[in-house]
């Protein structure tokens, strides 16, 4: 038999996402974290000016990512040859070689992903600096979330590293100036997202709306 | 004792997308009046749906570890290259650090994380007496080095774009590029589509 509390109001509680245990909303000070005491998840993490950090991060990474994906990551020649490399071309290259489901989740693990997700929190952290809801922002948001994971612009850089050494056996490897773009590019996009205060941000949301009704 | 109460037990919905607490209708569907997200008490189908994507998975492991991943021609000379053999590779060049960061991203993470999905899955179907503590500790590891194993993907991506001098020297990509991606991409889902708060539902029904 189910115990059955129909008398419990959600409201001023927030339950854990690994374990469902119910746990009373509290205001947390800067720089902590709130740790389930059930099955020691995250629960919650206070991160201070989520909404300006996220905007100035997501113009930053705005600015960057058009020269990362454009100009070359590096180069290297061979025998007098010189042949560049950028992202982009991967996606291109792996298409020609008859790997089609290979180029399109290079496309958009390291080029589409990373783009949306830049857009849509420059969109929605604009949208509540300028204490605006449009009826379209909890769907944007909930679409940045979606896309968090499938952006691996970190594992990106690995595989930059990776490919350098195994190629240093062969020939000459040189650093494009896309490669500096894109480093940029990586550390804005991540502290971006380790500002992002997802909470704060539909809470929010959730204000203007009901201030917005009469 | 002075139980601790769950969400499920107080006939509350956790909104999947925003993490808003609200009663779902009678017929358990509804949607979330913050964020429009449909409203489920536990994901749905998320066993069934996690079993399904693991076992594409563990398919799909074999070809993309038997299959070539590249093959690198030098003078007309060369031979196909499976991700196991571009470790052993590595190792004869002595550069034993990247040997085994691709060994650990490209042969060992997606093994591992097979192996903890499914030990998930048994231990929410009340097969295994893991520890729920552990065992969601086990979940959070999963989705968080999923990702890395793209790795390999992204290394190729690059070698066939530089790697393009002709008859001088060229990779070629081959057919475990696309295998090795869709286990990353299916056992990402499985791990997406688990609910772990499945591992702590038992102990509300044994205890109530």
């Amino acid at each position: 038999m189910t115990k059955s509390a129909p008398s419990i109001d959600p409201a001023g509680l927030i339950s854990c996402h690994d374990c469902d245990l119910l746990i009373a909303k509290a205001d947390l000070p800067p720089g902590t974290k709130a740790l389930c005491p059930r099955c020691g998840g995250t629960v919650r993490l206070s991160r201070p000016n989520s909404i300006e950090r996220t905007l100035a991060l997501a113009l930053t990474s705005l600015l960057f990512y058009v020269p990362a994906n454009i100009m070359p990551i590096m180069g290297m020649r061979v025998m007098g040859q010189m042949q560049n490399a950028a992202i982009h071309q991967g996606v291109r290259v792996l298409g020609e070689n008859g790997q089609h489901g290979a180029a399109l989740l290079v496309f958009i693990s390291a080029m589409a992903a990373p783009l949306v997700k830049i857009l849509l929190g420059l969109h929605v952290s604009l949208c509540l600096f300028a204490r605006r809801c449009p009826d379209h922002l909890p769907a944007c948001f909930r679409l940045y979330l979606h896309l968090d994971e499938w952006a691996m612009l970190e594992v990106y850089m690995l595989g930059i590293l990776v490919a350098v050494v195994k190629l240093m056996g062969m020939a000459t490897v040189l650093p494009g100036p896309g490669l500096y773009c894109f480093i940029a590019l990586l550390l804005s996009t991540t502290t971006m997202t380790s500002m992002l205060d997802p909470d704060r941000f539909w809470e929010e949301m959730e204000r203007l709306r009901t201030e917005k009704l009469p | 004792m002075n139980r601790a109460i769950t969400a499920r037990a107080a006939g509350l919905a956790r909104c999947h997308d925003c993490g808003r607490l609200a009663r779902p209708a009678p017929d358990g569907h509804g949607h979330c009046r913050r964020c429009g997200a449909a409203l489920h008490i536990r994901k749905p189908e998320s066993v069934s749906r996690t079993w399904a994507l693991l076992i594409t998975a563990i398919i799909l492991y074999f070809p993309a570890n038997l299959l070539p991943i590249m093959t690198v021609t030098s003078f007309g000379g060369g031979e196909p290259d499976t991700i196991m053999s571009g470790v052993i590779l590595l190792i004869k060049l002595k550069s034993y650090l990247v040997a085994a960061v691709v060994f650990i991203a490209s042969v060992l993470v997606p093994l591992l994380k097979m192996l903890a999905i499914l030990l998930l899955l048994l231990r929410a179907q009340g097969y295994l007496g893991l520890d729920k503590r552990q065992s969601t500790k086990l979940y959070r590891v999963v989705e968080l080095v999923g990702r890395w194993s793209m790795l390999d993907l992204f290394v190729i991506a690059l070698l066939v774009t530089l790697v393009n001098f002709g008859a001088v020297a060229k990779i070629v990509s081959g057919p475990a590029a696309t295998a090795f991606g869709a286990v990353v991409v299916l056992t990402m889902l499985a791990a997406e589509s688990f609910d772990a708060r499945l591992i702590w539902d038992n102990e509300d029904i044994h205890e109530n």
